[in-house]
């Protein structure tokens, strides 16, 4: 009974370790790839002249959609911002997806709408339309706004695809704030395509809370005063500078972010739309991958570092939670829908690594961690626990976590610098301290969360209450 | 929820360091015996490496028997070491950067004004060389280059003139020059890219060199900068292009050849180039500056091999819209079995005569959504019969719906085809 | 004689502000179009240059804000690029007296700025 239960206890021993070590390792390697590949990008486009794009016709078109749900508090500054992007030919859709709220009033006054009779292809299937809107005024010749029945975001993205005329569409987040110049960021590898198709390219998401704005857009870059919002910029800080930019190096990119992503837009419809699930987002750029591979066609998609679109964080654990929840929930959904892929050399490196890696350490890694942590307290129960090991395990696992930290934000400073105070710095490594030891048991537990929720049947998006941004 | 998280983690929290303590405290009832012995062990030792003494007591002492513990210390401390030179080190940037983007600023304020005076007062050319003469860091001159090439770009005429003169004089383009030979390849680009802009040829035996480099990026630069710095013979490397020529260096190239005012050759000359990426550029530029004595070669493209090719002649010959090419376009839309139909139909709108009017009529009965409404938009561009046929059409009852909204789509006037 | 430069080009303001001072122009310069609103509302002006792509509010909107929302008639003068024809015709119709391409000599800019402010005297 006694050497059952010790080979057991053997087996729980090794295989913690040898995926702790795993993680580690993989993280080391993907710290690496990353500073090789920012560099490369940095040293690529220092001198480039984006300004050539706005200055010449053979820059291609482009579709801005914008799904919109009970936006009603900044719909009007963020269509104002929008239309102000610094590119020469683009149209912006915005979606209204049955608001509850004043959105459809606000704008229509605002911008002099006036329905029009609009023939709508309906390659992909949404719900009912209730009427296509456009200025009555020269100025807002860009604009069309569709009033459509809820139908939740993806359904608001495709009636936008369906509308759109040209043959690259940004999908953005009507709430989030984007750079300038990103249009223009955005569409440089499109026209840098030669043999293989670029399908995607996505930006680096940055945190918008405590910034000062003015009629949607930064005027001065903060870094936000409360704690989880902080810890979440650290966060963002790893997973795009380092996280995705190693991806996008190795060609496994799986996920833009549903906030600013450009897509081609006739294979986008092909491989049709997207599709209805809480991770919309990561669900397309796998299916499109797919699309492609299963077409034999080559292709990337790329992935831009430069920090071109700002949106606000979840200030509460609340909420935060309810997000993370989703996010887990949208993974989960995403490998299930597509676990064809899993380790099947046909999809090259995204069957190969990019969706294992998720598989194993963006779903399983927290699994694993909280079924250590039981396992843990089993052992703490039954007193087979050699308390200094363990002691030097936790400084290992921490300083690690800190040292990686360290390097995020050291990326961070050799390439956008977008914190300028010095004081800001500072906060954030008191954050990475804190980090590990308050916040991430509390993100696995959501993750955890997201798990049961998910196997549960429970879908949905969860009330996102925003608190809009502040005037000033 | 939120405040019972908090309580259950102060709990755990306090209960894993109680426990700790307990848990030392009882180790060191057992283990004394133990560390008596490596104690002893230590003082036979040499005093120079107490550190790393020390470091294996430590993992023999406390730990279980096991020789990897050495190794995580050792490893705890390099991140340990990590973290702590990195935060130095960002800091020490920090400062760095600061100061520099302050000088930065500070003497591209005044040098602006310096040369505001030179360019719009009286002051002349000597007098402000004397002036410039202490611009003799590299870091000075870069900036007073960027000063001159951000005016240059932005000012034609005698100013322009004025601002080249004032950039040879201060032999800034001798360090535009030296850029040239610097072994970091984006140096390279940067010198090239300021002589070309300052029109200064002092470089180009360089930049000849350059143009056979391994680096991609380079070799395209020093192309464009040799279509602007050696007039004569502009355009010959669109003969010799042998890799695609992506979309992103043809808008550059536009660029060049418009803010340049360089003489536009006759681009019918590149459309039977092997390379399908020049034919396609000389499309667009066809497109662009309507160079309509090319039609009938366009015409013979619409039967190239290429299909980006046939996209894009179709396209050209729809953009020109001269009504002779109509019947070409007609003939190829019902001989291809296409990807290609809605697109055509679309060039012939605007092109559209009264004679082809029963045409289109026949296309709206077609079942596919672009068809029908650049069928549409051809009817509506051949002015007043077309508006006429189509209320006709939107009158009768028994119209197909699809074809009714078709219509009443074309006839709003806020939609933009 | 008040001339308001809206433009975000630091450098570029700078020329351009001095070149019509020197012409014996008052010359208020703006970074951006939200000043540049904000001026125009708080300040009376004989002409605004204004460029075209800007942040905040871009030329159009700008062009928009003073007829439609303020309703001032002074003459307006749109800055653009190369390749923005478009632009041009479209502010043109939004209410802008002239425009000018960058790259411009300074000289004509002066020239056309007289000739507006003239025409708005009669």
């Amino acid at each position: 009974m006694n050497e059952t239960l010790f080979i057991i206890e053997k087996i729980f021993n090794s295989f913690f370790l040898i995926f702790s070590i795993v993680i580690f390792l993989t993280y080391i390697i993907m710290a690496i790839i990353s500073a090789i590949a920012l560099f490369e990008y940095i040293q690529k486009n220092r001198s480039v002249d984006y300004s050539v794009l706005l200055s010449s016709p053979f820059t291609p078109s482009i579709s801005v959609i914008a799904p919109a749900f009970n936006e009603g508090k900044s719909i009007i500054e963020n269509t104002r911002a929008l239309l102000s992007l610094y590119y020469n030919d683009f149209e912006i859709i915005i979606v209204n997806d049955g608001s509850t709220d004043d959105s459809f009033d606000k704008i229509v006054k605002a911008y002099d709408l006036i329905k029009v009779d609009y023939y709508v292809n309906m390659r992909l299937k949404t719900k009912n339309i209730r009427g296509i809107y456009k200025s009555t005024n020269k100025s807002f010749q860009k604009l069309t706004f569709i009033d459509k029945e809820n139908g939740g975001k993806f359904d608001a993205l495709n009636a936008g695809i369906n509308v759109s005329k040209n043959d690259l569409f940004v999908a953005i987040d009507v709430d989030s704030i984007i750079e300038s110049d990103a249009l223009l960021k955005l569409v440089k590898p499109f026209t840098e395509e030669t043999d293989k198709k670029i399908i995607a390219t996505g930006g680096v998401i940055r945190i918008v809370n405590d910034c000062e704005i003015i009629d949607g857009q930064i005027v001065k870059i903060n870094l936000p005063k409360k704690i989880w919002t902080k810890i979440q910029v650290l966060e963002y800080t790893r997973a795009f500078l380092m996280g995705r930019m190693a991806w996008s190096k190795l060609d496994g990119l799986l996920l833009i972010s549903g906030a600013l992503g450009m897509f081609n837009r006739e294979i986008v419809i092909e491989s049709g739309g997207y599709a209805d699930t809480v991770g919309e987002d990561m669900e397309l750029i796998v299916r499109i991958r797919r699309y492609m591979v299963e077409q034999n066609q080559k292709y990337k998609v790329e992935y831009i570092p430069d920090p071109l679109c700002w949106t606000e964080a979840p200030e509460n654990l609340k909420i935060l939670g309810r997000q993370r929840n989703r996010w887990a929930r949208g993974t989960i959904d995403t490998l299930r829908i597509h676990k064809k892929i899993f380790f099947n050399k046909k999809y090259g490196k995204m069957g190969m690594l990019g969706y294992p890696y998720w598989f194993f350490f963006e779903w399983l890694a927290s699994l694993f961690e909280a079924l250590g942590l039981m396992y843990l307290i089993v052992l703490i129960v039954l007193d087979r626990v050699n308390w200094n090991f363990l002691f030097l395990m936790f400084i290992f696992v921490y300083s690690f976590a800190i040292a990686f930290s360290s390097w995020a934000l050291l990326y961070e400073e050799l390439t956008f610098r977008k914190y300028k105070r010095k004081t800001d710095l500072l906060k954030l490594y008191l954050t990475a301290l804190i980090e590990p030891i308050i916040y991430h048991p509390i993100s696995v537990f959501f993750s955890l969360k997201g798990n049961i929720d998910y196997f549960r049947g429970k879908t949905g998006w969860g009330e996102m209450k925003k608190t809009g941004f502040k005037k000033k | 929820m939120q405040n019972k998280l908090k309580y259950i983690i102060l709990l755990l929290l306090l209960l894993f360091v109680f426990s700790l303590i307990l848990k030392a405290k009882n180790n060191d009832n057992i283990e004394t015996t133990d560390s008596t012995y490596y104690s002893i062990a230590i003082h036979d030792n040499y005093y120079e490496i107490e550190s790393e003494n020390f470091l294996t007591e430590l993992a023999n002492k406390t730990l279980p028997k096991n020789k990897y513990n050495i190794v995580f210390i050792f490893i705890i401390i390099i991140f340990i070491i990590t973290i702590i030179s990195v935060v130095i080190f960002i800091y020490s940037f920090k400062l760095f950067i600061a100061g520099i983007d302050f000088r930065k600023k500070m003497l591209k304020s005044d040098y602006t004004d310096y040369i505001n005076e030179y360019l719009f007062a009286d002051t002349s050319i000597d007098e402000i060389s004397v002036i410039f003469s202490n611009v003799n860091t590299k870091f000075r001159k870069n900036i007073l280059i960027g000063v001159l090439i951000e005016l240059y770009m932005n000012f034609t005429g005698d100013t322009q003139k004025n601002i080249q003169i004032l950039y040879k004089k201060l032999k800034l383009d001798i360090h535009s020059e030296e850029k040239l030979s610097s072994k970091m390849w984006n140096i390279k680009l940067l010198g090239m890219k300021e002589l070309s802009i300052m029109q200064a040829k002092r470089g180009n035996k360089k930049i000849l060199k350059i143009l056979n480099s391994k680096n991609d990026i380079l070799r395209k630069e020093s192309q464009l900068v040799l279509v602007k710095l050696l007039p004569f013979v502009p355009f010959a490397f669109l003969d010799a292009l042998e890799k695609p020529f992506s979309l992103w260096e043809q808008i550059n190239i536009y660029n060049l050849i418009i803010n340049e005012n360089i003489e536009q050759p006759e681009y019918s000359l590149w459309l039977n180039s092997k390379n399908n990426s020049v034919v396609i550029f000389a499309l667009r530029m066809i497109m662009d500056l309507r160079q309509i004595d090319s039609i009938n070669t366009i015409v013979l493209l619409l039967k190239h091999k290429d299909s980006e090719v046939r996209k894009y002649a179709i396209i050209t010959l729809g953009k020109i819209g001269d009504f002779s090419t109509a019947k070409h376009l007609i003939k190829m839309y019902e001989t291809e079995h296409c990807i290609f139909k809605p697109l055509i139909i679309k060039s012939l709108s605007k092109m559209s005569e009264p004679k082809n009017i029963e045409f289109f009529v026949s296309l709206l009965s077609c079942n596919h959504y672009e068809i029908r409404l650049q069928s549409c938009y051809a009817i509506k561009n051949i002015g007043r019969i077309g508006l006429v046929k189509l209320n006709e059409i939107l009158n009768i009852e028994n119209t197909d719906k699809e074809i009714k909204k078709s219509i009443l789509h074309v006839l709003d006037k806020l939609n933009i085809n | 004689m008040k001339i308001l430069i809206c433009e975000d080009d630091e450098i570029m303001l700078k020329a351009i502000s001095f070149k019509l001072n020197r012409d014996g122009y008052e010359i208020t310069s703006a970074k951006n179009g939200k000043i540049a609103s904000e001026m125009i509302i708080s300040q009376d002006f004989d002409l605004v240059i204004t460029d075209h792509l800007m942040p905040y509010i871009n030329g159009f909107e700008l062009i928009n804000m003073i007829r439609q929302e303020f309703k001032k008639t002074m003459p307006i003068i749109m800055l653009s690029r190369i390749g923005q024809e478009e632009s041009v015709v479209e502010a043109l119709k939004a209410g802008a007296d002239d425009y000018i391409t960058k790259p411009f000599s300074p000289n004509e800019l002066s020239i056309r700025i007289q000739k507006l402010i003239i025409k708005n005297q009669k």
